[in-house]
């Protein structure tokens, strides 16, 4: 905690009429879709996680077992 | 005549500990990699960074941890009561313990020197054991996700078998875990720099997003490139993030490029050779260890409410840049003779985490020490990438409260509960 920081919220932010801080013109228009880009992350970081499952353990099993068994 | 049998018998005896000791640990495999031997000087360079911080760590004292309460971790609320240091200039043990632990890193200095593995090794273990205790038993507010990696890296290096493969799937997995904290308004439109009065560091306010977005894709699809066979792919890799850690350093400084970028370039650099994929009995705790983290990283996350407002499993995972917090605290004090007193605490810099937990920690610390308050009542107001003061916590009592570390706090507000908002945040900085 510092003095600064208390004089810079107590001075401004709980008056009656502020508004949140200004979004860019780029992220107003980005806003109304923000549910749909996180729910599109998450499918990325799941599919990823699914395709690296894959990758280094199942593959690299199946081709022991497949190799140990002909 | 007779020294001379006791002699081979303690040489045969310390070379079979020896022999035991380099099975146990695969030290084998620093012996014989010139990867693992280049890994190995640079984590002890991150140990004289971490513990020169560590030598001056005010909530490792006793006397530091009286005159502010900071936090203990939630796991372990009593870390005070097994403090046993005294800082400058109230004592010398801090800073005492601390040259001892620089003499045994220079130590290990020579021994790298001489090609002595096995005791270099065994020396490491000291400086590793203490970090360890120090940032995850007896303070919770000294760590950061730096101390995270280091430990990391150390614990592959020390104590696993095929360490260069985990070495290196553990810094990309730990990129890729990070994202999981970045899915969010903060990073996906990029509000929490828009809402620094100074931005993101060489960038116009428009283009934000456009670079938070790489970052996410860069760390959550890019990270695994670098374990590509295919060189120009993993030259790109390398390229970028030894870039991101650079630029990154402008607003965290030296301390976490320090600790990542010389092990990610010893890893991915021209050293770099494709390691297999191991899959036998030795390569187990390995992949128990990637499991663990996965899981850590979603504590947060399933505990019920927004992580980035209530804080609450934050640190139990990656949290670097999670959200830009502002914060108010106050809390009003009666004692019995009748006199009140307000405390309030507020805080402006976006990377100071303005946890409840914290906070409530120090006012029940208080109620601890003064057996004179009667009562203590207690609001916080926390505002998150700019966005309004959401008043979170509003308690009659804060004495009389308790804090779970692994699931939701009843007394904490999250967005579901509706909380007042009270009021609305300027930009602030990354201080």
């Amino acid at each position: 905690m510092t003095n600064e920081g208390v004089a810079l919220i107590s001075t401004s932010p709980l008056q009656e009429g502020n508004s949140p801080v200004q979004l860019t013109a780029v992220q107003e228009f980005l806003l109304p879709y923000l549910p749909y880009l996180e729910s599109a992350w998450w499918m990325v970081f799941f599919c990823t996680l699914l395709y690296l499952s894959f990758e280094y353990v199942v593959k690299p099993l199946w081709h022991r077992w497949s190799v140990s068994h002909h | 005549m007779e020294c001379i049998p006791t002699n081979h018998a303690g040489a045969y005896t310390a070379g079979v500990m020896k022999a035991w000791y380099r099975h146990l640990f695969s030290v084998q495999e620093i012996e014989q990699s010139l990867v693992l031997q280049w890994v190995f000087g640079a984590t002890l360079f991150s140990y004289f960074i971490a513990l020169s911080r560590l030598s001056g760590a005010v909530p490792l004292t006793i006397e530091g941890f009286a005159q502010s309460a900071p936090a203990c971790w939630p796991h372990f609320q009593t870390c005070y009561e097994v403090l046993f240091l005294h800082g400058l200039p109230y004592g010398y043990s801090q800073t005492t313990l601390h040259m001892l632990f620089m003499a045994v890193l220079i130590g290990i200095v020579y021994l790298i020197f001489k090609k002595e593995w096995v005791y270099a090794h065994a020396l490491l273990i000291i400086p590793f054991v203490w970090h360890v205790v120090a940032h995850l038993f007896l303070s919770g507010s000294i760590s950061g996700n730096y101390d995270y990696y280091l430990i990391l890296f150390a614990g592959v290096l020390l104590f696993f078998p095929h360490k260069e493969f985990f070495l290196k799937l553990a810094l990309v997995w730990f990129y890729f875990l990070s994202t999981v904290i970045k899915i969010d308004a903060g990073w996906i439109l990029g509000t929490y720099f828009s809402s620094l009065k100074t931005g993101l560091p060489l960038s116009p306010d428009w283009a934000i997003p456009l670079y938070t977005n790489v970052v996410i894709a860069m760390e959550m699809v890019g990270a695994w490139f670098l374990l590509s066979t295919v060189p120009w792919r993993q030259r790109v890799a390398v390229a970028f993030f030894a870039f991101f850690h650079v630029y990154s350093g402008i607003l965290v400084e030296y301390r976490y490029p320090a600790t990542v970028l010389p092990t990610l370039l010893i890893l991915f650099g021209p050293l770099y050779r494709h390691t297999p994929v191991p899959l036998d009995r030795p390569s187990i705790p390995g992949w128990i260890l990637l499991g663990l983290l996965l899981c850590m990283q979603f504590v947060a996350p399933l505990i019920p409410g927004d992580e980035k407002l209530t804080l609450e499993g934050n640190k139990y995972g990656l949290y670097m840049f999670e959200a830009n917090h502002q914060c108010v605290s106050t809390a009003r004090i009666i004692s019995s003779s009748g006199k009140e007193e307000e405390m309030i605490w507020a805080n402006y810099s976006a990377r100071n985490r303005c946890d409840p937990y914290t906070a409530w920690f120090a006012l029940k610390m208080r109620c601890k020490n003064n057996s004179t308050i009667t009562s203590m009542s207690w609001t916080f107001d926390h505002s998150v990438n700019g966005g309004p003061f959401l008043r979170i916590v509003d308690v009659p009592d804060a004495c009389a409260l308790e804090y779970q570390p692994f699931t939701h706090n009843a007394w904490i507000k999250s967005y579901t509960d509706n909380p007042q908002i009270i009021g609305y945040p300027l930009e602030n900085y990354y201080d």
